[in-house]
């Protein structure tokens, strides 16, 4: 059965506004999501802080470019316009403790569509049980948002994406 | 409140500045490469590294040491970060 997938803010900074996606049905979106199963884990450690530290500094101070988000890569696979792709946000601390991941969808240096995320256990993302469900669920809001800008149906300036409740997204 | 904001409230202040600094110098070296016309690719065959390592570096998130900030500065002849002066040490020399 199809569930209805809602975009709406999630935080909004000087340079930033942040969106996440609402699915029908569910207490909190998808960002809230992540934070609030790691916001008491011993497992990540410092981790969350620089994770959320670098989402407000990059709200607040540098703006989203685009050269700060590292390519998933399977994700970018699909076929975007030129401006427009399915990123991970975040590399956190050094490489061998790094396995925090929250995906996103960067639009532009004023929007990030922020989605859920987990720990990578593995090399692959598909070998990552923690992460697959959410690296599935991004990949396909990704996929059907291009669609959407295609058909001239997903439209934003600065910091804003306009007629956020006739975007219909499903899952 | 949410858990972003219960945990932005409670991040240690040397953390915000490891991300804050971090995240500036690798801004800086982004810039530095668009003024000079470079690439990524470009930078880590300068300084003799692979482009996902230099990818990894300029996301901001990643702590890189002096040494290689050094190395940065020295192949694209520009400065990355400065060090306060300091005065009490100027007045003793």
């Amino acid at each position: 059965m199809k569930q209805y997938v809602n975009l709406q803010v999630f935080k909004t900074f000087k340079k930033v506004r942040y969106y996440t996606f609402q699915i029908e049905g569910h207490n909190q979106n998808e960002t809230d999501k992540f934070f609030s199963k790691f916001e008491l884990s011993e497992e990540i450690g410092d981790d969350l802080y620089r994770l959320n530290r670098l989402i407000i500094t990059i709200g607040d101070k540098t703006g989203a470019i685009f050269e700060l988000f590292r390519p998933e890569d399977e994700a970018v696979a699909l076929p975007p316009k030129p401006n427009f792709r399915v990123r991970r946000i975040l590399q956190i601390q050094e490489l061998e403790h790094n396995s925090l991941r929250l995906y996103c969808i960067w639009i532009s240096e004023g929007i990030v569509i922020l989605g859920n995320g987990g720990i990578k256990t593995s090399q692959k993302t598909e070998d990552s049980p923690d992460l697959m469900p959410h690296f599935r669920f991004i990949k396909s809001m990704g996929k059907q948002i291009n669609k959407l800008m295609i058909e001239n149906l997903f439209q934003f300036e600065g910091i804003e994406i306009f007629d956020l409740e006739n975007i219909d997204l499903t899952i | 409140m949410d858990a972003f904001d219960r945990i932005a409230a409670r991040t240690p202040d040397h953390i915000t500045k490891e991300v804050e600094k971090n995240l500036a110098i690798a801004v800086r070296i982004i810039n530095i490469l668009k003024q000079q016309g470079k690439t990524k690719e470009d930078l880590a065959r300068l300084i003799d590294k692979s482009d996902s390592e230099i990818n990894h570096w300029l996301t901001g998130s990643y702590s890189l040491d002096l040494k290689t900030i050094y190395r940065i500065e020295s192949v694209l002849d520009a400065q990355i970060i400065t060090v306060v002066e300091d005065k009490t040490l100027s007045v003793a020399a």
